[in-house]
């Protein structure tokens, strides 16, 4: 008997393993906003959630423009008999509604359909019928918040007709939806772009992008951090948002001479999807970053403080003066603060967003197109780019262009603190110590195409000590460009350039790896 | 008791024969097998790829009689052992004979494999013996590297040369050959050891380090194939996932022609030429 | 022979209770932890490698969980050290756990359960010793264990672990960059390695001098039993293998500390370090490695062999069929061992001259392998068999050694390795060969020698349940192994499912993994019955098994110098049901002849080669 005990204990050990509830994957806040004193920190994190979510739970906030994924449908039959109901057969697709927005659909194009995929979580929002509009989740204002809270639980599509099924609700209705009731259903893309995410990105770019997955500290360079919205390799203005393209791009080429693989067979549909989630992750972060950096001067713990400790005398003098009736004391300055910092929360929120919805709109963005088609690749051509590149670039690049010029080894400036960094080299916004490229290994980490080239030349690289360079070389705008084309076409040359001398091994220059000292960090 | 226990020695191989027979139709099989809308069917695309199919099946059916006659006498062993209950077991420290005939028959079969594929291995590694087309024009440089397939082609009309040239042409994880002709390729690793494997064609290469290892095979049928790394080569091996494009020499040669279009895009020319930001 | 005096032979055993030696009494200490005894030392070393198998184990399941679940929150693991991520893992930290799964398997489970826990207790009780040759050395050579325990253990937990797999090929395993957070751990790695390496280097030797110089009066050569001979040709394979493995291990940690360059080459450029100067060949590092580790499949292997060997006689009552060619067999497993090192090396691009030559080699090393097994179902063949737990552990030896084996010759024959080399089928053949063969080898030691070693007897039941759901989980864990590497399913892989034609193979995983747990569950019915008959098992006397060798002369469990009686011995160890032991079945090795002028020495298989 006693060998039955130990069998059942031990099976029901073993049973439990799986069955325990799992940790949720939450995302980190920035330390700044740790920083925060705790009510105002709390109202931040609070309003952060709200309009993003967490990763488990993503909130596909409509203002932004990102395309979370919708499908359309229309209720084709409810159970009669049921007062308030949950459960109706729906039909997606061709209804052929109006009321498109017009910001997310821009062809006719048949409205996709979910097909087999799990919508369970997914939000729900009513075009027409009893709910009609009382579910906008726009503009960080939840209306109607009951239907607000419409969700997907489940969705089996037909056997044999795959734009029908069953949709079942996490809410009853009531009453329950009229048959016609059309409304659609958001974020798929999202949901379907965090579980690639969790895939493929989660461990180097972190849950909330911020660059810092387990992975990440072995890597050189460090995973991109998406939070203050820069990337590198872009097509637009260096002030610009990166387009969709330029994210697919990488994200298909990968980044050679990193550690960022290329994902080239991920299907479409998988690539949309993490693009979109990428998005969303950056502009979380950068609301997040900008809520934070507003509230910050006043509300920083050690500042809070201090501020409250001076009301508090001030407050005591004029109770002493008779200009006050009531004795202040710290709780109740503390709470007024908190309370005006409470009031304009809302409207930073609002004034952020917009900001950040403008950044990411497409028709802000200005892509980088050279006005001149590349100067043909002549030695002519090259001879003066050689002359541009002396000037401009050898100082960080190096005279031969193996990324070892002088001001390698200067001491900078950091541009957000004003303070000069405490080691040699160049420095990037995230803070990390870069090397110039070395141009002589014909690698190419925006890409290898002649305008990628231009672009970095042009527009400089976003984040790094990489200036942009349009306009410098000449003042007319199509000789600058031209002079631009001369200056790519001798770079494109570089490792061709040295190998008489050094062969293409430049390894032996370097000192072999120095195997003794682990150069992660 | 007894009878179960030698019962439960004749259960497991039983199932064991049964899984491996209805392997090919569950797609446990070679990829694609018993799956009707795959390329493959778990046929094998290359010439070589069917020798090795056929070794494969060779040396099954000459296993498979090997475990069915050894359990088939351990199950007879093992019945008579329950069966003969309390009975003094028979006194004999071996035969002769029988250790002559498993000692020589054995030695036969496995002398009879080892020669039968030596002519496959050949034709698969020793450089000698490579299809002269294929060695002449090499089709591509692969280049692994921490996690991806770096690929190299030579400007269209040219030769692959060792050292980049300044028209070569790049693509990532993507390795486009002609159909019904050997080629060649050269593999090399630009960090740690990774392994060439197209699981489809049957072809596995380790690449090294600091080595040019040239790689053939001859693609029969058009169509996408696998491409991924088979050696341990740190955190992402998984990663490693790429395709082999094979298709008909003249869309080959298109390829390449595209390629070159796209690989020299100003942004200005051609603007048909795929430039993929805005799409 | 000669000198045999009749008056100190032992007597028939019947009359023999449990008498204790009287010796000195030891303090507590030198008794159970620093003991120069080789039976203490033998039942520490089994303990602590039924520790470590929990830990392996452990480690496996955890492997296994994330090709059933990927990227699923893995319990208790994953919860503690990845919450932020969900309980997700890292592919890094899958990397470090079939590294480790590998390396706490092989170096500290089944290499010191065979030579070190059964090798120590058995070889001088079986030849007849009192103890080792060298006791002190026996007690280092346990004592070495512990720090690499200590530093595979330290490993685990500095940067991301050892992150190269247990074959620890360069340059990944070489330079820091390429296997990023390996760092120190690789180098603890490294150091292990050569600590276990020094254990087993002195085990071996103390185990050939012992076998050479300390038989019994009698014991010849060919009368030793099949475990002594297991044991003595893997001491002569760990002898001559192990330093070049330990001279490899430098060398790799030349290169990682002291800017060697003896496997890198040049050019090399990882995690955008400085490209590398060299000079140096990564294949070196692979014929060294695999130089020791074929052979060490057969130091993990051939114990086993002998002691199932041993076990499948006595449970039969029957003579081993064909002693004299298992030996040879034994033997030329054991040489053929030394020239097939590159059979692991098809496709890593040496000389294709080579990989014929290693593949004829290979191929004949099943030749040998197919002999045992044929007598071991001639052995069992007109048996009077005893179905107990020993016996079914034996049988699932035979029984899954013959599919490893089989399973063995699509690699051995290099077109088909093309495809084959670094798949599951691999992952299949060499946990049906460690596993299903050598730990069945040894679940069946553990009770057959469990009443010589504490003088109790293990639960009978248990042990069969034991047997079943391991047998069961087993199968059902490996087995479909093969069909994922006939699909081309690559090891190592954390996440297969990400190749398109390897996704429909997860369910096939899922239900793999499962088993995996029953099997894991099975080994706390192992702990719990060891644990409950070292203390409250039923007492046994000398010879519970009515077994011929020589241990089963001395009292349950053997005192201090092992025999009370010292030993002289007559025949060989295989003399069951002999026409000559009368009412018995069984005649002991030292039992005198009955008359003086019946022959009575084992009558040889007449002919054998």
């Amino acid at each position: 008997m006693r060998v039955l005990q130990l069998l059942i204990l031990t099976l029901a050990f073993a049973a439990c393993l799986p069955g325990c509830d799992p940790p949720e994957s939450t995302f980190v806040y920035n330390t700044k906003t740790e920083e925060l004193t705790r009510d105002v920190g709390s109202a931040v994190k609070e309003r952060l959630d709200g309009d993003f979510g967490s990763p488990k739970n993503s909130v596909a906030w409509l203002r932004m423009p990102v395309d979370y994924g919708t499908f359309k449908g229309e209720v084709v039959e409810v159970d009669e008999d049921a007062s308030s109901a949950y459960q109706f057969r729906v039909k997606f697709g061709s209804n052929g509604d109006e009321e498109t927005d017009g910001e997310d659909e821009e062809d006719g194009q048949a409205s996709p359909t979910p097909g087999e995929m799990n919508l369970a979580g997914l939000a729900i929002i009513w075009k027409s019928g009893d709910y009609a509009g009382g579910s906008q989740i726009d503009g960080g204002k939840r209306d109607g918040e009951k239907l607000a809270t419409l969700q997907v639980a489940a969705w089996s599509k037909d056997e044999e007709n795959g734009e029908e099924g069953l949709l079942s609700l996490r809410q009853l209705m009531d009453p329950p939806p009229a048959v016609g009731d059309t409304f659609e259903i958001v974020g798929h893309k999202l949901s379907f772009g965090r579980q690639l995410y969790a895939a493929h990105c989660q461990h180097c770019h972190g849950t909330s992008g911020d660059g810092a997955g387990p992975t990440a500290e072995y890597l050189n360079p460090r995973p991109r951090d998406y939070r203050p919205g820069k990337f590198k390799f872009q097509s637009t203005l260096k002030t610009n948002r990166p387009t969709d393209g330029d994210l697919q791009r990488i994200i298909k080429k990968g980044i050679p001479g990193t550690y960022m693989p290329s994902f080239l067979l991920l299907e479409d549909d998988e690539m949309d999807s993490i693009v979109q989630y990428v998005k969303w992750l950056s502009m979380r972060g950068e609301y997040e970053i900008k809520l934070v950096t507003q509230l910050y001067f006043d509300y920083e713990k050690v500042v809070f403080d201090e501020a409250v400790e001076s009301a508090l005398e001030d407050g005591l003098e004029e109770f002493e003066d008779g200009t006050r009736d009531e004795k202040p004391t710290k709780r109740s300055i503390q709470d007024e603060l908190i309370e005006t910092a409470n009031a304009d929360l809302p409207d930073i929120a609002e004034q952020e967003s917009n900001v950040l919805k403008d950044a990411w709109t497409k028709e802000n963005m200005t892509v980088v197109v050279p006005l001149v088609a590349r100067t043909p690749d002549t030695a002519e051509s090259r001879a003066r780019g050689r002359v541009l590149y002396v000037q401009n670039c050898a100082a960080c690049h190096g005279a031969t262009g193996r990324g070892d010029g002088e001001q390698v080894n200067a001491y900078m400036v950091n541009d957000q603190t004003r303070e000069k960094y405490p080691e040699p080299g160049l420095f990037d916004d995230w803070g990390q110590s870069i090397k110039p490229r070395n141009l002589t290994r014909g690698i190419y980490r925006g890409g290898r195409r002649p305008i990628d080239l231009f672009r970095r030349v042009f527009e400089g690289i976003n984040g790094t000590p990489m200036p942009p360079f349009k306009g410098k070389f000449d003042n007319d705008k199509k000789i600058n460009d031209a002079r631009t084309w001369d200056l790519v076409n001798y770079i494109y040359h570089i490792p061709f350039e040295s190998r008489g001398k050094s062969a293409g091994d430049s390894a032996t220059k370097h000192g072999r790896t120095a195997a003794s000292t682990p150069s992660t960090r | 008791m007894r009878y179960f226990w030698a019962a439960f020695f004749m259960f497991w191989p039983i199932v064991a024969i049964v899984i491996f027979t209805i392997s090919p139709a569950m797609n446990w099989w070679f990829p694609g097998a018993g799956d009707p809308d795959s390329l493959t069917k778990g046929q094998s695309m290359t010439p070589l790829g069917v020798d090795i199919d056929n070794l494969f099946y060779l040396i099954l059916i000459i296993t498979s009689v090997v475990f069915v006659l050894t359990h088939i006498a351990l199950g007879y062993v093992l019945f008579r052992g329950a069966r003969d209950e309390g009975k003094k077991a028979l006194f004999s420290h071996g035969s002769h004979a029988l250790e002559v005939m498993w000692t020589i028959v054995p030695t036969g079969i496995l002398i009879f494999i080892s020669l039968y594929q030596l002519d496959v291995w050949r034709k698969f590694r020793v450089m000698s013996s490579f299809p002269e087309a294929a060695v002449e024009a090499p089709v591509a440089e692969v280049t692994a590297r921490q996690f991806e397939w770096r690929i190299r082609y030579p400007a269209p009309g040219k030769k692959l040369q060792l050292k980049p040239q300044p028209d070569d042409l790049y693509t990532v994880n993507d390795l486009h050959v002609p159909t019904n002709r050997p080629v060649m390729i050269q593999l090399r690793s630009e960090d740690v050891q990774h392994s060439f494997f197209a699981p489809q064609l049957r072809v596995k290469q380790d690449a090294l380090p600091g080595q040019v290892i040239p790689v053939w095979f001859e693609v029969t049928q058009a169509g996408h194939y696998q491409l991924t790394c088979a050696e341990l080569c740190g955190w992402g091996h998984y990663k490693m996932k790429a395709r082999i494009v094979a298709e008909p020499q003249t869309q080959f040669g298109k390829y390449l022609h595209d390629l070159r279009n796209e690989q020299n895009d100003d942004g200005v020319q051609d603007k048909k030429s795929g430039d993929a930001d805005d799409e | 022979m000669s000198t045999i005096n009749p008056a100190s032979t032992p007597n028939a055993l019947a009359h023999a209770v449990h008498g204790e030696a009287a010796h000195h009494e030891l303090s507590f200490v030198r008794k159970y932890i620093f003991s120069t005894d080789h039976k203490m030392i033998g039942i520490q070393f089994l303990i602590t490698t039924l520790l470590m198998l929990m830990v392996g184990g452990a480690l496996a399941l955890a492997v296994r969980w994330q090709l059933a679940y990927p990227w699923k929150t893995m319990p208790i693991v994953g919860e503690l050290l990845f919450a932020q991520q969900g309980g997700q893992i890292t592919p890094e930290f899958y990397t470090m756990l079939f590294t480790m799964h590998a390396t706490v398997m092989i170096f500290l489970v089944v290499i010191p359960v065979l030579a070190g826990a059964y090798g120590n207790f058995c070889i001088p009780l079986m030849i007849g010793a009192d103890d080792m040759a060298f006791p002190t050395l026996n007690m280092l050579s346990y004592w070495f264990m512990w720090p690499a325990i200590a530093c595979f253990g330290t490993s685990f937990f500095v940067g991301g672990g050892p992150a190269s797999g247990w074959t620890s090929y360069p340059l990944l395993a070489d330079l820091y960059e390429a296997a990023p957070g390996s760092g120190w751990a690789q180098n603890f790695w490294l150091l292990g390695v050569t600590f276990i390496g020094f254990s087993s280097m002195m085990g071996s030797i103390n185990y050939l001098t012992t076998i050479i110089n300390m038989r019994a009066p009698g014991m010849t050569l060919f009368r030793m039993p099949m475990t002594i001979w297991g044991m003595f040709i893997t001491a002569i394979l760990q002898a001559f293998a192990l330093p070049v493995l330990t001279a490899a291990g430098f060398m790799q940690v030349g290169d990682r500390l002291f800017g060697t360059v003896f496997f890198i080459p040049s050019g090399v450029v990882v995690n955008n370090a400085a490209p590398t100067i060299g000079g140096g060949q990564p294949l070196l590092w692979q014929h060294l490695f695999w130089f020791y580790s074929h052979p060490a499949v057969y130091i993990m292997l051939l114990p086993a062999m002998g002691m199932v060997s041993d076990m499948l006689a006595t449970m039969c009552r029957k003579p081993l069929f064909g002693y004299k060619p298992m030996v040879y067999a034994m033997a030329a497993i054991a040489g053929l061992g030394f020239i097939v090192w590159g059979h692991h090396m098809f496709t890593s691009g040496m000389n294709p001259a080579l990989g014929m030559t290693f593949m004829i080699s290979t191929m004949m090393i099943a030749l040998p392998s197919a002999i045992k097994t044929f007598n071991w179902i001639g052995t069992i063949w007109g048996g009077n068999i005893r179905f107990n737990t020993v016996f079914l552990n034996c049988v699932a030896f035979v029984s899954m050694f013959i599919v490893g084996g089989l399973s063995g010759i699509f690699m051995a024959a290099v077109p088909t390795d093309i495809y084959f080399h670094d798949t599951y089928f691999i992952v299949a053949h060499f946990h049906y060969v460690l596993f299903g063969a050598t730990l069945f080898g040894v679940f069946g030691a553990i009770v057959y020698w469990f009443p010589k070693m504490f003088g109790r007897m293990m639960n009978e039941k248990l042990g069969k349940l034991h047997f079943v759901l391991t047998f069961i989980g087993f199968n059902g864990t490996f087995f479909p192994m093969h069909m994922l590497g006939i699909a081309g399913m690559p090891r190592r892989y954390a996440d297969p499912y990400l190749h398109p034609y390897l996704e429909h193979l997860q369910p096939m995983n899922l239900i793999m993994t499962w088993f995996a747990i029953l099997m894991g569950v099975a080994q706390f019915v192992l702990l719990a019955n060891f644990a409950y008959s070292m203390f409250l098992g039923p007492k046994c006397g000398r010879n519970p098994w009515d077994a011929n060798s020589l241990e089963w002369s001395a009292p349950s469990p053997p005192g201090h110098g092992n025999f009370d009686i010292p030993p002289v011995i007559y025949r060989g160890p295989y003399e069951f049901s002999s026409p000559l032991s009368g009412d018995k079945d069984f005649l002991m090795q030292t039992e005198p002849p009955v008359t003086d002028n019946v022959n009575d020495t084992p009558p040889e298989p007449d002919d054998t080669a």
